[in-house]
């Protein structure tokens, strides 16, 4: 049966598909790990999307191809939901090793090192370049959507990191869906009963209510 | 009274080195010896901070190559790709000061590293487009600050690593460059370059020209040192005159002569303050390139760029100088917060890999 639903990304897309799976929603799901995202082991060429040297990446493929009978699965013109450019947990603890903030007005600048907002930009355009190409790319055959990770801990650069990786998919015309913005419309972090004991994923509930606030708003629909 | 005693004075006392003839005519450029030797005997891992003008930069790249303890109190961010680090002016100077050309700018910083002054007294300029640049290091930002606060924020955190540099480093090398800078009449507010030379926009009722004198080096040098010492009186300062001469003069003299002027001001500045401070020493990396002896041989064809191979004869006296017999400090602590780091990140892309393999094998 063909899906309603595609899921591309790493490990935070899982709870997006777990989600799904709870509100009965079919989807079919491609998951690698964020450090393989961030180590640009894919590549978009005539067949579409494709997990590059990552054997559990290309062999879902694989699976999925045959499911699904076709061999651009992510241009069929499902709707795709994504993680696709974030992989925060490999872009930005380095930026921090030298103890440097991303400036952020408002927030306290008189301790370490201060990068400025251009600066940090200008090192994630670097670092994303083919992650945002590749969801513009995505985006011309399915309807996609990038969701940005739900925030799970408050950490130094996290919150701008992912506001420049937000910005920047939404300036390649990527449609971004944030899930602060529903689930924690007053700023802080998950709560401890929406995330996963190691404190960084959500769990399938928190999926779910992603998902819900997404087809609110009409962005799951085809 | 002997002949011998009779015929004796000094100069018998002197070594080769204080003959021209035996020290410069008979070894040639290249065979130079004992051209400077350190007043100090410093740590195997003597820490050393670099600043001052463009050829300042030339001693930070040769430490770094010689993998010597340069502290770099500002890099770029962790796994910052070298040309984005180049384009953002980080790892030219031990913090992200841009050349401090005069000694009036290095009294500047001395006094925001040790809190004296704040970062509201230095000069913010708004370009066209809305990007905020500031005046004491008007190019450190390829397209400037986005606000006023950023830019405050960030000259603050680069006097914090300005600071780190005068209370960890063991010696602090200091470029002196020009004498010829402009002031804000009004302020006192000492710039970097003038006004209106691609930032700034220039005023001639508030800004003015300045051609700071001996004495006025002197006490600008004074005072900054003064302040570096109250933070770090073991700090030992090694100061050097740039030999690339001025790219222009306002002073209304020939370029030639308002450099040679210049030059000569800032060796004797230079050779006085080392004179009179036993935690001050003078390296002749002037007279390496721009004495009689070369024959301009390391200037680009352009008379003013300095060619590697003079930057690596330089290196090689300065190396060569050097005392670095004192017990060593002991290891270096930064590398721990990168392997800490690059651990945890291991562990996280395990929990990942785990979920999504565990994911996949369930389906």
């Amino acid at each position: 049966m063909t899906p309603e639903l595609l899921i591309l990304g790493d490990s935070h897309s899982i709870a997006l598909k777990e989600g799904a799976d709870l509100l009965g929603i079919r989807a079919e799901a491609l998951h690698f790990s964020g450090s393989q995202w961030h180590d640009l082991k894919f590549s978009y060429g005539t067949h579409g999307f494709e997990p590059r040297g990552v054997r559990a990446g290309v062999q879902q493929m694989r699976a999925l191809r045959e499911k699904l009978g076709v061999t651009d699965v992510f241009g069929m013109g499902i709707p795709v939901i994504s993680t696709l450019g974030f992989h925060l947990g490999r872009l930005v603890p380095p930026f921090g090793w030298n103890d440097h903030r991303v400036f952020e007005p408002g927030k306290p600048t008189d301790s370490g090192l201060i990068a400025s907002t251009r600066f940090a930009e200008d090192y994630v355009a670097l670092y994303r370049a083919r992650h945002i190409r590749t969801a513009r790319r995505l985006a011309r055959n399915a309807k996609l959507v990038i969701v940005a990770p739900p925030p799970a801990f408050d950490r130094p650069n996290y919150d701008a990191i992912r506001g420049i990786v937000t910005r920047q998919l939404q300036a390649a015309g990527v449609t971004v869906y944030d899930p602060k913005d529903d689930l924690l419309p007053k700023g802080g972090t998950l709560p401890a009963e929406l995330l996963m004991p190691d404190g960084v994923h959500a769990t399938a509930e928190c999926g779910a209510m992603i998902l819900q606030a997404m087809a609110e708003r009409g962005l799951l629909a085809a | 009274m002997s002949d011998e005693r009779k015929n004796d004075n000094p100069y018998r006392h002197i070594p080769a080195r204080g003959f021209w003839r035996s020290a410069v005519a008979e070894p040639g450029l290249f065979g130079f010896s004992d051209l400077w030797k350190s007043a100090w005997t410093l740590p195997k891992d003597a820490v050393f901070a670099t600043f001052g003008s463009c050829f300042a930069q030339h001693i930070s790249r040769a430490l770094m190559t010689r993998k010597m303890n340069w502290l770099n109190a500002e890099p770029a961010p962790g796994r910052t790709p070298p040309d984005l680090a180049k384009r953002y002016n980080y790892g030219v100077f031990s913090a992200r000061t841009g050349n401090i050309y005069t000694a009036a700018q290095l009294l500047i910083w001395a006094r925001l590293a040790s809190g004296e002054r704040g970062a509201e007294s230095v000069e913010l300029w708004t370009d066209g487009d809305g990007r905020v640049h500031d005046m004491l290091r008007p190019k450190i930002e390829p397209q400037g600050f986005e606000s006023v606060e950023e830019a405050r924020a960030s000259l603050l955190s680069t006097a914090r690593a300005f600071a780190r540099c005068i209370t960890e480093a063991d010696v602090f090398v200091f470029t002196l460059g020009l004498t010829e800078g402009w002031v804000n009449t009004r302020s006192g507010h000492s710039y970097s370059i003038c006004p209106g030379t691609g930032v700034g926009t220039f005023d001639a009722e508030v800004h003015a020209f300045r051609n700071y004198t001996y004495p006025e080096i002197m006490r600008d040098l004074d005072l900054a040192l003064e302040i570096m010492w109250r933070m770090n009186p073991g700090l030992r300062v090694l100061l050097t005159v740039s030999p690339v001469p001025l790219v222009a003069t306002a002073s209304g003299e020939h370029v030639l002569v308002a450099t040679q002027y210049s030059k000569s001001v800032l060796r004797a500045v230079a050779g006085d303050m080392a004179r009179s401070h036993d935690a001050v020493d003078y390296f002749p990396s002037y007279e390496i390139i721009a004495a009689p002896p070369t024959r301009a041989a390391f200037f680009e064809p352009n008379m003013r760029g300095i060619a590697q191979d003079g930057v690596d004869l330089v290196m090689r006296h300065f190396f060569a100088g050097l005392d670095l017999s004192a017990p060593a400090h002991g290891p270096d602590r930064t590398s721990a917060t990168e392997s800490e780091s690059e651990a945890e990140m291991a562990r996280e892309d395990l929990v990942c890999e785990e979920m999504i393999l565990e994911k996949f094998n369930d389906a």
